[in-house]
């Protein structure tokens, strides 16, 4: 078997044992709430300031990468504006924005070092600094002028919310301290990797316990449409981007994995706050986290056909 | 070796803190930490057990010889626990807080002190101890903190999910499933978040509130936990005349901090749990000076 479906398996697998925990009701749905929180607020700052803080870049393109996928989702965004004269609702649409633009590091996160190896899960780290506050205000913009809330927008409360999320944080802070070439062991990263390393599974549990497969019958076609773009032309743009900034190797490989990681949830909360289609939103999340499981792979070993060999 | 010990306890004692400022901060308020404990308690901590009791040879000549050190340990701990009890006059919902408190090991801790503090080897050791330990533990500390102590109490403590990890781990042990990596891969991930978390959620459960008034309980809990609970697993060990590196882990197991899970364990049973939060918090806050100097102590003697 191929180091990559290897890896993906068990990272599935753990996918799959949160949407049991949670259709069982062993973890019951109101508590995943809560480690999720924790999760997002704590762990994974841990393990992007330790992983980052301890990565050696030298030899590694990650100026060109960070280009490369800084662009990547910029055109992922003028791509979908694109298909904004369909003839779809506001909300609806900004589903379909959000499934386009956004994407599931953590999936990614988990699958890099196995896959990659210490220079693949650095560079995967190194992506969130950007591209979470990037994201984050297309989102806001295209669901500001296209969701269907009544609310009126508080811009202050979202910018802030951007500026002080802890992902970006614990990516500012990392980079800071590998330049500087401070933590690198003693209790600071001992400490930030003994609680990192909760951050990876408690968030692939969460990933399968927001699951919702109702939500797929949910504008089919729409969907379809979604995921495509999601599964089949972001891998494609990120893939050619990175072949025209001279990106080669593993970091293309994990620079096209980037673009074929399925739809994050945070895109869920959003379109609730904001007046998307939340339904549509659950189940692009379900659709690309399930086929991703087979696109992943694929793509993987296109970028990366030396890799593939194991 | 001083230095070395530290460095072991040092960044576990600060995720530990770490929980309790996010709880304190707001970060991870109060409502968080249901769900963790609830996830940890039924999921990743019988996971940890599951994969970790899998693959290791419990039938080698040393591991039973520790193993009876471990239960005749616990059984002692547990009849000195009860024996002072009486003589303060507790009433049975108090002496049950302090049975839980004193006699179940926090397998997690020692298994993560274990590796930073010795290696890998003393991880294999620590299960062989532990295991025996968490089993007899969790149900001495079931039964004590039913609100009747009967057949029933005795089949849901053979229920709990940590019971139920170690005797399906122990099975597994004995069949080559630990081989099949597409089985046991997702378990070890699952399972490797557990550490982490429980650190937090020991700290995150700290109430020094509760430390307030019924100090003699307290003071009581948490001395019979850090000081006189590894008093007798070291000379248990000594008799033994067990090696360094098994006396050190024994004496680990026996002076760490109580686990976080009995807190749920006793409030689910409608049992003392402010008691018991303030004589974890207690047990966290001697463990924190004894264990190490209990860990010096057996490497000068061993």
């Amino acid at each position: 078997m191929n180091p990559v479906v290897t890896a993906l398996i068990p990272i599935f697998g753990v996918i799959a044992l949160g949407w049991g925990l949670r259709r069982t009701g062993l973890v019951a749905t109101e508590l995943w709430g809560g480690i999720n929180r924790l999760s997002y607020q704590a762990l994974l700052p841990a393990l992007l300031f330790s992983t980052i803080s301890q990565a050696d870049y030298t030899g590694l393109p990650a100026a060109t990468f960070l280009i490369a996928v800084t662009l990547g989702f910029l055109v992922m965004g003028a791509i979908a504006l694109a298909f904004r004269p369909l003839p779809i609702d506001g909300p609806a649409y900004t589903s379909l924005f959000q499934g386009s633009v956004r994407w599931n590091g953590f999936v990614l996160l988990a699958l890099a070092a196995p896959v990659f190896g210490p220079e693949g899960a650095a560079l995967a780290a190194l992506v969130f600094a950007p591209t979470v506050p990037l994201i984050n205000v297309m989102c806001v913009a295209a669901l500001s002028v296209w969701g269907a809330s009544e609310r009126p927008l508080n811009r202050r409360l979202i910018l802030m919310r951007i500026v002080t999320n802890p992902l970006i944080l614990a990516c500012v802070a990392g980079a800071g301290a590998n330049a500087l070439g401070l933590f690198r062991d003693g209790p600071v990263a001992d400490t930030a990797a003994l609680a990192g390393r909760a951050a990876l599974p408690l968030i692939l549990l969460a990933i399968g316990a927001g699951l919702d497969f109702s939500a797929l019958k949910a504008r089919p076609r729409l969907l379809t449409l979604a995921v495509a773009l999601k599964l089949l032309v972001a891998p494609l743009v990120f893939y050619v981007l990175g072949r025209l900034f001279g990106v080669e190797g593993v970091a293309l490989a994990v620079l096209t994995a980037v673009g074929a990681t399925p739809g994050a949830a945070a895109s869920y909360v959003l379109a609730r706050e904001m007046g998307g289609d939340a339904r549509l939103t659950a189940g692009h999340v379900t659709a690309t986290t399930i086929l991703a499981a087979l696109s992943l792979p694929i793509w993987i070993s296109i970028a990366w056909p030396g890799g593939m060999a194991g | 070796m001083i230095a070395s010990v530290i460095h072991g306890f040092l960044p576990v004692f600060v995720v530990i803190a770490c929980g309790y400022a996010l709880r304190t901060s707001g970060i991870a308020p109060d409502f968080v930490w249901a769900g963790v404990n609830r996830l940890n308690y039924r999921v990743l901590l019988p996971a940890l057990l599951f994969s970790t009791l899998a693959g290791v040879d419990l039938l080698s000549p040393s591991a039973g010889r520790l193993v009876l050190l471990a239960l005749a340990g616990i059984a002692l701990v547990a009849f000195t626990a009860f024996a002072w009890s009486a003589v303060l006059g507790l009433s049975r919902r108090n002496r049950a807080a302090m049975l839980a408190t004193t006699t179940v090991w926090n397998f997690v801790l020692v298994l993560s002190l274990s590796q930073n503090l010795f290696g890998a080897e003393a991880v294999e050791i620590a299960i062989i101890i532990l295991v025996p330990g968490a089993i007899l533990g969790t149900l001495i500390s079931r039964v004590a903190v039913a609100p009747n102590a009967n057949l029933k109490a005795l089949s849901g403590a053979a229920r709990d999910p940590i019971v139920v990890a170690c005797l399906l781990g122990l099975a597994a042990s004995l069949t080559p499933l630990s081989d099949f990596t597409l089985v046991m891969r997702p378990l070890e991930i699952i399972a490797s978040a557990s550490i982490g978390l429980v650190l937090l959620t020991i700290g995150a459960g700290l109430d020094f509130a509760a430390l307030r008034g019924r100090y003699v309980p307290l003071v009581s809990a948490a001395l019979i936990r850090a000081v006189v609970s590894p008093i007798i697993f070291l000379g248990l060990g000594l008799v033994a005349r067990l090696g360094t590196l098994e006396l050190e882990v024994l004496v680990l197991a026996a002076a760490a901090p109580t686990a976080a899970f009995i807190y749920a364990l006793v409030a689910e049973s409608e049992g003392e749990h402010g008691l018991t939060a303030g004589m974890i918090t207690a047990s966290v806050l001697v463990s924190a000076l004894s264990a190490p100097a209990f860990i010096l102590i057996a490497r000068s003697l061993a």
